[in-house]
């Protein structure tokens, strides 16, 4: 018989107590593996997140050559070669790149349709797979594709000529070209396109109306022209999901070596990967920071469990080990037959454990990290484990220290030795220690080390507990035998004469405090990434898209979503002082259904609407004509000219001619082209015909205007509705009659007409202001700020906030409408190049409003919505931080219903002998039982109470501290608002674990029958 | 007892020798002296039972035999060990090798879950593996106590009657062929045929040559073992030839009184010592004007008087083959 025979029929022997010892050195070594294999899967989860979440242009590699300003122009497939024999020095950087597309593109004047237009023209490697050509794909030189919306526009289509002007306008060439097929762009927003802007067709290009790009697939087309300055570029896709986290450091290596050496070679390097590795390494440093420090609780609660495990384990075998001894075991072999069954458990725990964190980990990352993460077998697992293996067992020697140095007739007596004074200095030490933790802890909030703090809390409130819960029990049990209660008595005995009961206390204590701090944290976080989401998009769905000017996206949202749950919303970046000030005009009728605006209710957000919107008259809409009923009264002999003010949506207000007024009543008209679609009359003008400065007067009367075969609600009676522009009107002395027709006088001498012009727009426009006013006076309630137009303009602050949805805290929101018929009176509207546009969607909507969007004839760039804005959030450092925290508590509740149980079943021999002595002396079964469960709820209840509160309070002292949704971004104030949630169910989770672990312990005490006191009885 | 194997390879048997040995259990706020002055000698081969009530000291006793407590005060030795200044290492080695210990209750001398084999090679792993070679096998040393029939050597302890436990328990302690047996209450909660079994064990071990030291409260045990050494009051008060009684004059000439002695000379008393020209010892109480009627002379024979009254005649009993200074 060897030792290990003895050492295995031990274990076989104590199946129960071996079995929760293998769990908890499994359980400590999982809980020390999962803290780097979790840390680098997180770390790999938010690379690979960040770099897939990253627009396309930012992580592409474009390396590109301008003709004439980087050196001698070089040939797509000179700078293929040359890129291609740098790439090949760099293996790490070459393999996370796709294949590079190449393009050839140069800014051109078109000439088609027999109007010249400005449009890039073009050659892009397989360009034709990425279009939707109508005819054929050009194979040729001489042959080009168009769009389909300048063939529409323009009126051409296959088969018909077109001539690019390559060059300067003075020493260009140009090509004659025949177009063989129009295009639409499969996907204009897919990676392939890069940042060259194809299709930008509606700005406008030094005087020229730009049109979308015309393909070619002859490069030669291209730089037929030597003075023309043509752009090369290749263009490499990074294959995001390739990069692997060891790869980051070679990558930003070769990407600076790499950038140098196309310099050497002509060729520049644009990306702003580095910038987006930049930030992902912030997060993953974040994740590397508080992994370890929440997995620290749990593993130091691991070993601390299984050091009370180990020293209840090693007493009960108390007399075994004094067999030894009494056998004359020398002290070193005793204490490995002591200690071998624990130390052999743990050590195949580690393998156990290790395998199990791996895992643990691998599941973590398959469901709850981003796609293609695992986890990765490294050597810091493997350290990981055996850090653990020798802690655990040392925890294990130290625990056992105390039975191994007793000596023999100690060992054999009965009744447990008494508690000693040290337990109480080590008590004073942790207590001591984790104050001091604390004070530093709250000192820094938002470090690491903050996280720290719940536990080091609860370790203080379970001591405490454990402490006073030993003192009551001394005066319940003082009490109780005066009184002779025998119930209370017997309860109060047990709490206060089992050291047992102490560590029970305090694992309780703290694990229920660990799980409640983390329920809440993760409640809280959860509540703050919504409200971030919310807030960042402030609608449910916000769809990027380009339009050709705000009228265009107002009628087509207004077809694509009948039921008024989404709006258009235009946006501008003024620049203001040393920052920025975001304009944004939102249909303000629809913002109740289409916005989210957090903390505000519906009828707050239609109230707010109704206050931008200001009473004004209604539009006065064209279509088709214009035709004027003027009675002309007296004229000067200077011939005078009649013009009707209109605005055309996307273009500049447009005089239109209706023609010399002559005595009498009579009708003027014109022709309204480009106005199908709706045109709006700005005002009239009256002027000389020709050229001037002799004096003309006239005095007229405009009885009605019609358009379209419709009289227009005119309101010449009202009072305000008409007046005077004299700022455009210049020196003119104008008036103005109002009646049933409109009475208009002028006398002028002034080059320009004189302008009497409809008020469709409020003088000044109400705006929800966050932040301070672009004014002097940051407290103004009025002041005047270019809007629309580069005009500064009135605006009065209808309601001040501290941040708006999507715009933050530098912004203006205003009635769209509203801010567009002001605009609309100049041209800095129709010249304004830097409108953004995206629609913003309710609930409600309808699911396909993208589809219908894109059907109305809007490009949809892109879209976001709330749930995938949270999800996003979701995978940065601070939620796999407190995934990992709710784990560790959850963790922590099933270690604390182990040591419940195992201090029950460990000590059940005594247990059941006392009890069973108990009953032989008379004491009933119901006695026992009422008194049992009077222990257990003191045990049980109060930690859990005390854990409850001391994580809950944590929580609100640390979180608003505590990144919860970004890096370096607390949450300031802490909104946990009840409901279902993590902490409820983490609340009902400890209570039933808890319950359940009581009742089998009482179900194990019910044991306690009289032939317990039998020798050899068990 | 069916099949107890008499045969066993002799031993020499260790001698025992107490001098003024003193022991104090030290409780909160309290101490209590166990034994205050024992005189005990035990030759080698020699088989003791201690008698004496409950808390008299006995088991302290055998503890203080076994080196499990360390004399408070006087001179312990077994055979070549000086108990009182032996290191821990060297008590170890002397109960790996030299002594055998049967502790009260047959489970607490056993490992429950190891066969009856397996706890008799349980207890021969303290011997140092150089010296192994000369142990017994295991199955001898059941075969010592009749549990080398029919399976038991396999059964594990929970499987046996409490004799056969009792036994096992006996054959632990006899698994490294001790030369010192010290059992404590090797028969108690037994019936009676399960303590005869015991106690032919124990005559094998005594008949091998093993000094035996057996603490009980059964007469018959102690007239089994041949020597009864009563312990009162933590002294010894008496000791026992073939089921007589004497008391013992110790070293420092103190008599214990048997408890009828006591009752006529009750504690306090004054007494005259003489001593007879025939060799015996009157008690005279003081007050009593002399020896008054003649004494009984004779081995044993003691007149008394009644109390206060009458003096009492102690005869010296015919000096025991039982020196001071056996072997050390």
């Amino acid at each position: 018989m060897t030792a290990w025979t003895v050492m295995l029929r031990g274990i076989r022997y104590r199946a129960g107590r071996s079995l929760m010892v293998l769990l908890l050195a499994t359980v400590a070594t999982t809980a020390t593996v999962v803290a780097p294999g979790y840390s680098r899967a997180a770390q790999q989860s938010v690379l690979s997140d960040g770099l897939r979440g990253a627009p396309s242009d930012a992580t592409n590699l474009v390396i590109s050559q301008d003709s004439g300003q980087d050196g001698p122009e070089q040939s797509l497939d000179d700078a293929r070669l040359a890129i291609n024999q740098e790439l090949s020095r760099r293996p790490t950087l070459r393999g996370h790149l796709g294949p590079g597309v190449g393009a050839v593109d140069t800014d051109t004047t078109v000439t088609l349709g027999g109007a010249a237009v400005a449009a890039l023209f073009g050659y892009r490697d397989n360009v034709c797979v990425h279009l939707r050509v109508t005819g054929r794909c050009p194979i040729d030189a001489g042959q080009v594709l168009v769009s389909d919306r300048t063939a529409r526009d323009r009126q051409v289509g296959v088969g018909d000529r077109l001539r690019v002007h390559v060059g300067p306008k003075t020493g260009g060439k140009d090509v004659g070209a025949e177009i063989v097929g129009t295009y639409t762009p499969r996907d204009p927003t897919e990676a392939y396109w890069g940042r060259t802007g194809y299709f930008a067709a509606g700005g406008d290009s030094a005087g020229l109306e730009r049109v979308d790009a015309v393909f070619t697939t002859a490069e030669d087309d291209v730089r037929a022209s030597s003075a023309a300055t043509v752009r090369t570029t290749v263009q490499y896709p990074l294959l995001a999901s390739s990069v692997r986290l060891d790869d980051v450091a070679a990558l930003r290596a070769d990407l600076g070596a790499f950038g140098s050496d196309l310099r050497g070679v002509g060729l520049n390097l644009t990306t702003a990967l580095p910038s987006v590795l930049d930030d992902i390494a912030t997060d993953q440093a974040a994740i590397g920071r508080s992994v370890p420090v929440i997995a620290v609780p749990l593993v130091l609660l691991c070993w601390f469990v299984l050091f009370l495990l180990v020293a209840s384990l090693t007493e009960e075998r108390g007399r075994e080990i004094a067999l030894a001894k009494l056998r004359g075991f020398p002290g070193g072999r005793a204490a490995r037959f002591g200690l071998g069954e624990a130390l052999l458990l743990i050590a195949l725990g580690a393998p156990v454990g290790l395998a199990l964190g791996y895992g643990l980990v691998e599941v973590a990352a398959r469901y709850s990290l981003a796609a293609g993460v695992h986890a990765e077998p490294r050597w810091t697992l493997l350290a990981a484990a055996l850090l653990s293996l020798l802690a655990a067992a040392g925890a294990a020697a130290l625990a056992a220290r105390r039975t191994l140095t007793r000596p023999v007739l100690g060992l054999l007596r009965r009744v447990p030795e008494r508690v000693r004074w040290q337990a109480g200095v080590a008590d004073g030490v942790v207590v001591a220690l984790a104050g001091a933790s604390l004070v530093a802890a709250l000192g820094d909030r938002s470090a690491p080390l903050g996280l720290l703090a719940p536990p080091l809390l609860a370790v203080v409130a379970g001591i405490a507990v454990a402490r006073l819960l030993g003192l009551w029990s001394k005066v319940r049990l003082s009490w109780a035998r005066r009184r002779g209660h025998l119930v209370g008595m017997l309860s109060a005995a047990a709490l206060a004469r089992r050291p047992a009961a102490h560590r029970v206390v305090v694992v309780v204590t703290v694990a229920v405090a660990l799980l409640s701090f983390a329920a809440t944290a993760w409640d809280v976080a959860a509540q703050a990434r919504q409200d971030r989401a919310e807030d960042a998009l402030g609608a449910d769905r916000v769809y990027t898209v380009v339009a050709p000017h705000p009228q265009a996206l107002v009628d087509a949202v207004g077809r694509a979503d009948p039921g008024g749950h989404a709006m258009a919303v235009v946006r501008l970046r003024e620049r203001y002082l040393d920052g920025a000030e975001e304009l944004i005009g939102v249909q303000t009728p629809l913002l109740r259904d289409a916005a989210i605006w957090r903390g505000r209710s519906p009828q707050w957000l239609a109230s707010l609407g109704t206050r931008l919107r200001p009473d004004t008259a209604p539009p006065l809409e064209l279509k088709g004509d214009l035709a004027v009923r003027v009675a002309v009264g007296t004229l000067s002999s200077r011939a005078v000219r009649l013009s009707a003010l209109v605005s055309v949506p996307g273009d500049p207000p447009r005089t239109v001619p209706l023609g010399l007024l002559a005595k009498g009543v009579r009708d003027y008209r014109a022709a309204l082209p480009g106005c199908a679609s709706g045109c709006r009359l700005l005002g009239f003008g009256v002027g000389r015909a020709g050229i001037g400065t002799d004096r003309i007067t006239a005095s007229l009367q405009i009885r009605s205007v019609r358009s379209g075969g419709t009289a227009l609600p005119t309101g010449f009676d009202a009072t305000r509705l008409w007046r005077v522009d004299q700022a455009r009107s210049g020196s003119a002395t104008v008036a103005v009659h109002p009646g049933d027709a409109l009475g208009i006088d002028v006398d002028s001498t002034d080059p320009n007409d004189a302008v009497v012009e409809y008020v469709d727009a409020p003088d000044t426009l109400p705006v929800v202001l966050a932040g301070a006013a672009p004014s002097d006076d940051p407290h103004a309630d009025a002041f005047r700020f270019p809007g629309f137009t580069d005009q500064p303009q009135a605006f009065t602050v209808a309601e001040r906030v501290a941040a708006l949805p999507r715009v933050g805290s530098h912004a203006l929101l205003f009635d769209l409408d509203s801010a567009v018929r002001l605009a609309e009176h100049t041209a800095g509207l129709a010249d304004n190049d830097t409108l953004r546009y995206e629609v913003w969607a309710g609930a409600h909507a309808p699911p396909d409003l993208a589809q219908r969007l894109a059907a109305s004839g809007i490009q949809v760039l892109g879209e976001q919505d709330v749930t995938g804005y949270r999800n996003q959030l979701s995978r940065r450092a601070p939620a796999l931080g407190l995934r990992l925290y709710l784990l560790a508590g959850a963790a922590a509740i099933l270690l604390a219903v182990g040591v419940v149980l195992l201090t029950a079943y460990i000590g059940a021999d005594a247990r059941l002998y006392e009890l069973a002595a108990l009953r032989v002396a008379g004491v009933r079964q119901a006695v026992l039982r009422r008194a049992v469960l009077r222990e257990y709820r003191s045990l049980l209840g109060a930690p859990l109470v005390v854990g409850f509160l001391a994580g809950v309070g944590g929580a609100l002292l640390m979180l608003p501290g505590i990144p919860l949704v970004t890096v370096g971004t607390p949450v300031g104030a802490v909104a946990y608002r009840p409901g279902p949630g993590a902490l409820p169910v983490a609340t009902l989770a400890s209570l039933a674990t808890l319950l359940v672990a009581a009742l089998v312990v009482l179900r194990m005490l019910r044991r306690a029958t009289p032939d317990r006191l039998r020798e050899g009885a068990r | 007892m069916s099949s107890v194997a008499p045969h066993r390879p002799s031993t020499t048997g260790l001698a025992v020798s107490c001098r003024g040995l003193v022991y104090i259990y030290r409780l909160e706020g309290y101490d209590v002296v166990a034994l205050a002055g024992v005189d005990l000698d035990i030759a080698p081969g020699e088989s003791v039972a201690l008698l004496g009530p409950s808390g008299s000291g006995k088991s302290t006793l055998l503890a203080l035999l076994a080196g499990l407590l360390r004399p408070a005060a006087g001179r312990l030795s077994v055979g070549g060990y000086d108990l009182a200044r032996a290191t821990p290492a060297e008590l170890s080695r002397m109960r790996a090798t030299d002594v055998g210990v049967v502790l009260q209750g047959a489970g607490r001398n056993l490992l429950p879950y190891l066969s009856a084999e397996q706890n008799v090679r349980f207890a021969q792993r303290g011997v140092p593996k150089d010296r192994r070679g000369d142990l017994p096998g295991a199955r001898d040393v059941l075969s010592l106590v009749g549990l080398a029939v029919r399976g038991k050597p396999r059964q594990r302890p929970a499987d046996l009657t409490p004799g056969e436990r009792q036994r096992l328990a006996l054959a632990v302690a006899l698994a490294v062929r001790p030369e010192l047996l010290l059992a404590d209450e090797p028969t108690s909660q037994l019936d009676t045929r399960a303590r005869d079994e015991v106690l032919t064990a124990l005559d094998a071990v005594r008949q091998a040559g093993a000094t035996v030291v057996v603490v009980t409260h059964d007469p018959d045990v102690g007239a089994r073992m041949g020597r009864t050494v009563t312990i009162r009051d933590g002294r010894v008060g008496a000791e026992g030839r073939r089921g007589e009684d004497f008391s013992v004059v110790g070293r420092d000439g103190a008599l214990h009184l048997p408890p009828d002695a006591l009752r006529v000379l009750a504690p306090g008393t004054l007494v005259s010592v003489d001593v007879q020209p025939d060799g015996s010892v009157l008690l005279v109480p003081a007050g009593t004007g002399g020896l008054g009627e003649a004494p009984v002379r004779g081995a044993g024979a003691a007149p008394v008087r009644g109390a206060g009254d009458a003096p009492v005649a102690v005869s010296a009993v015919p000096v025991p083959p039982q020196p001071f200074g056996g072997r050390r």
